[in-house]
């Protein structure tokens, strides 16, 4: 199947005719180990003078696990493929009918589910604005789950309305409404959903409001590996959506967000035992809603500054009559920054959030899930170009997450979270066919749990990283670039101890050297090379107590990897492309040992 | 009164009792194969807080079928951490009866990929659902499948979790993402 299905997608490849309004094609392959994977994704639209249209799309996936080790060494085949075939005929612009087929294919081992329907479709726009549109097709379904089978053929119509009315240049509303009802034994589906939304805006302000509701009456086989238990469910859904822009009020904009939804899911289970399968919650009744809003101002003084700010609150409740399912959350956050050009050459900016996340169960006896999420951010940077060919940018942030338990059952895991950041960037072009960046960083990651703050705890620890990278950019000719780059890091862990200041205990340190080599050649027009050489040496010492006491630094671990990677992108033309790439991978560790891996992947475009 | 409450901060955590039992596991994911030691903590421990640190912001499910009606091919971080919050609520708020069991190990075949800023490693793994544990022959069953884990090194430099897709070993068999769609 899959190799003719190859075939078939090549042949397309080639001989599709430049015709047609729309036809695109993709197609993907990747192969790593023992895992080959490959999908494709094909449009094509071809016109067959001013009334007639045929649309075929198609689209795959598929993935082999060769000689998998879960299936005794077999190969492990999984397919996906769907496939849709239409034929049009354009009445007039207010009128089409059209004629439908569609398969779909999931096969995985011996596990197989086709649905095939044929139908026909008719698309009506009576006035200005307003459309009709229904399908209704023939279908057949077959499962097939190790010679387990079942079989059913029904009826499907889809119908819908939409309507469309632009009251002025700044202001519309749009209503729609589709309903779906599938006739098969046993396992029908019926439902309905529509959706309205208006939107009006002005010179300074503007509004926006959007209802949706779903309704959904489903019935299913509770296994695939069965068909004698069956399921139903009954899905109802609302959302509500808010967005409102107002007039400058002395110069500040202000913006309100809102958000409502609500689900609601009830069961019934018929069959053998007429409950629903044992797993969890799958199968229970329940519902949830959800309702949140945001105020976002900001204003801009002398054209140079300016200032933004933001409250934005949430909330959740849950209701799955289990007392341990059960639960709703509370958030909200603030935010405000500022912006500011000083001059041409130099900008400044700074931003501090403050947020809240608490968890509530509604029941003592899962009152032990109660949590609090605090986070406080803070950042800033600033900027200055030096010349045209020079710049300096610095960036730093502290961000602090404080997880708080509220039960003695889980209480011994709050613990802080404390990150320092700092990246200092120069970027320089000295000439015109190079470009030099160097890139700094330091960072510092502090972790201690509040009731082990002033003890020895191997828990609270503090992770330590400094880094240089150089980065060179040569233009040798509008046909080649090189790109070398070095990164060097230093990196060490520890224990982190409390002695009237932090204070940190060694566990390990580690040194990295990362040269590495890009090539950008553009052989021909169309066909670009782009090799690539990294290799990577890191080495690891540990901290440990001596024969006399005293503590050691040991070497732990040396490692080395090799990566050579080579691509190829051939572009005859702005309708095609096609990407190969082949990478090999050396690594060795005194410690893991030796392992040498290649990857090949394959991408192909093509817009006919 | 007004500057009391003026001087009292609203982003402020609620007070919380002393602890009453041992403390969980997590270690600072400073290489990508710490995030699965954590991961398989916290199922093991059942602390929510320890899970959520595993997975990144744009952390993304996906699995080859489910045994149960699914009409999507996966889901995100904010479904992640729902179920698993129920996964973890239910087993501990019911551990005399039921437990829940994981473990993690290599895939000689498939060894971990590791770039400087990106891995992918292959675990194959087992959960273990008990329930009825205090009487004789208590009813188990049994996950079992292999999972494709990508990790990604964040912006403050600690290796997080983008996704994750599991596998079953046959058509037949259980697996993780049955587990998990139970409790969505």
């Amino acid at each position: 199947m899959h190799k003719l299905k190859i075939a078939c997608l090549l042949c397309l490849l080639v001989a599709m005719p430049a015709s047609g309004l729309a036809q695109e094609l993709f197609f993907d392959f990747s192969q790593n180990r023992e895992i080959y994977q490959w999908g494709d994704s094909l449009v094509w639209q071809p016109s067959f003078g001013n009334r007639n249209q045929l649309l075929f799309t198609n689209s795959s996936a598929t993935t082999l696990f060769k000689e998998s080790i879960l299936l005794d060494r077999r190969d492990r085949w999984q397919e996906d493929y769907r496939t849709r075939l239409e034929w049009r005929f354009n009445q007039d612009s207010r009128f089409r009918l059209s004629s439908v087929f569609e398969n779909d294919y999931s096969s995985f081992e011996e596990r197989i589910v086709v649905e095939n329907s044929v139908g026909l479709a008719a698309w009506l726009q009576p006035s200005a604005g307003l459309t009709l549109e229904n399908t209704g097709s023939f279908i057949t379904a077959a499962r097939n789950n190790s010679g387990n089978q079942h079989r059913a053929n029904g009826f499907h119509n889809i119908s819908s309305a939409h309507y469309n009315h632009r009251f002025s240049r700044s202001s519309a509303i749009d209503i729609g409404y589709t309903q779906d009802l599938k006739i098969i034994p046993e396992i029908p589906v019926s439902g309905f959903n529509s959706q309205a939304s208006f939107f009006s805006h002005g010179l300074d302000d503007s509004v926006r409001l959007s209802l949706s509701g779903e309704y959904q009456n489903s019935r299913y086989f509770t296994s695939t590996r069965s068909y004698e238990s069956i399921s139903r469910q009954r899905k109802a859904a609302t959302s509500t959506r808010l967005a409102v822009s107002l007039k400058p009020i002395l110069g500040t904009r202000v913006k309100l967000l809102s958000n409502f939804d609500y689900r609601q899911f009830r069961y019934k289970h018929f069959g053998t035992d007429g409950t629903a399968n044992s797993i969890g919650l799958l199968g229970s009744d329940n519902s949830s809603r959800s309702f949140d809003y945001k105020i976002a101002a900001d204003r801009t003084l002398l054209k140079r500054v300016v200032f933004e700010t933001h409250y934005q609150y949430r909330e959740t409740d849950e209701d799955y009559s289990s007392l341990a399912a059960n639960q709703k959350t509370k958030s909200g956050e603030v935010r405000f920054g500022f912006r500011v050009h000083p001059g041409i050459n130099d900008s400044l900016w700074a931003e501090a959030i403050f947020s809240l996340t608490s968890y509530i169960s509604d029941r003592e006896s899962s009152f032990f899930s109660d949590r609090d999420r605090g986070m406080q951010l803070y950042s800033s940077g600033a900027m200055h170009r030096f010349s045209r060919a020079m710049s300096l940018r610095i960036d730093g942030s502290y961000r602090d997450f404080h997880q708080t338990f509220i039960s003695g059952s889980l209480s011994a895991n709050n613990n802080h979270d404390k990150t320092y950041v700092l990246t200092p960037v120069v970027d320089w072009q000295p000439a015109a066919w190079l470009t030099i960046s160097n890139k700094f960083l330091l960072h510092a990651n502090y972790v201690w749990y509040d009731h082990e703050r002033t003890v020895s705890s191997e828990r609270n620890t503090l992770f330590r990283r400094a880094q240089w990278k150089s980065e060179y950019e040569l233009i040798v000719s509008h046909r080649l670039r090189i790109r070398p780059s070095f990164t060097y890091r230093y990196e060490d862990f520890g224990q982190l101890l409390w002695r009237d200041q932090w204070a940190q205990k060694t566990n390990w340190d580690r040194r990295t050297s990362l040269p590495a080599l890009e090539v950008f050649y553009r052989m021909w027009y169309s066909i670009r090379l782009t090799p690539a050489l990294t290799y990577e040496r890191r080495k690891s010492w540990e901290f440990v107590l001596g024969d006399d006491g005293a503590i050691e630094r040991v070497e732990k671990e040396t490692f080395e990897r090799t990566m050579v990677s080579f691509g190829l992108d051939y572009t005859p033309s702005a309708n095609t492309s096609i990407g190969v790439k082949v990478q090999r991978r050396v690594q060795e560790s005194n410690l893991f040992g030796d392992d040498k891996t290649n990857q090949f992947v394959v991408n192909v475009h093509r817009v006919f | 009164m007004i500057l009391t409450i003026s001087c009292t901060n609203p982003f402020s955590a609620r007070e919380s009792e002393p602890p009453s039992e041992n403390e969980g596991t997590y270690i600072t994911p400073v290489e990508p194969q710490l995030v699965l030691v954590n991961l398989e903590a916290s199922y093991n421990e059942k602390i929510i807080t320890n899970y959520m640190q595993c997975l990144d912001t744009l952390f993304a499910y996906r699995y080859d079928f489910l045994q149960f009606q699914g009409p999507d091919s996966g889901w995100g971080y904010n479904s992640e951490i729902s179920l698993t919050d129920k996964i973890f609520a239910a087993f501990r708020s019911s551990s005399e009866s039921i437990s829940l069991s994981l473990s993690l190990a290599p895939i000689e075949s498939l060894p971990d990929l590791e770039d400087d800023t990106t891995a992918t490693i292959h675990r194959e793994y087992e959960l273990i659902s008990i329930s009825d544990i205090d009487i004789a022959m208590p009813d188990t069953t049994f996950y079992r499948g292999t999972a494709s884990f990508e990790l990604i090194e964040t912006g403050v430099n600690l290796w997080r979790l983008r996704r994750w897709t599991d596998n079953h070993a046959s058509p037949n068999d259980t697996a993780w993402s049955d587990f998990k769609n139970g409790y969505r």
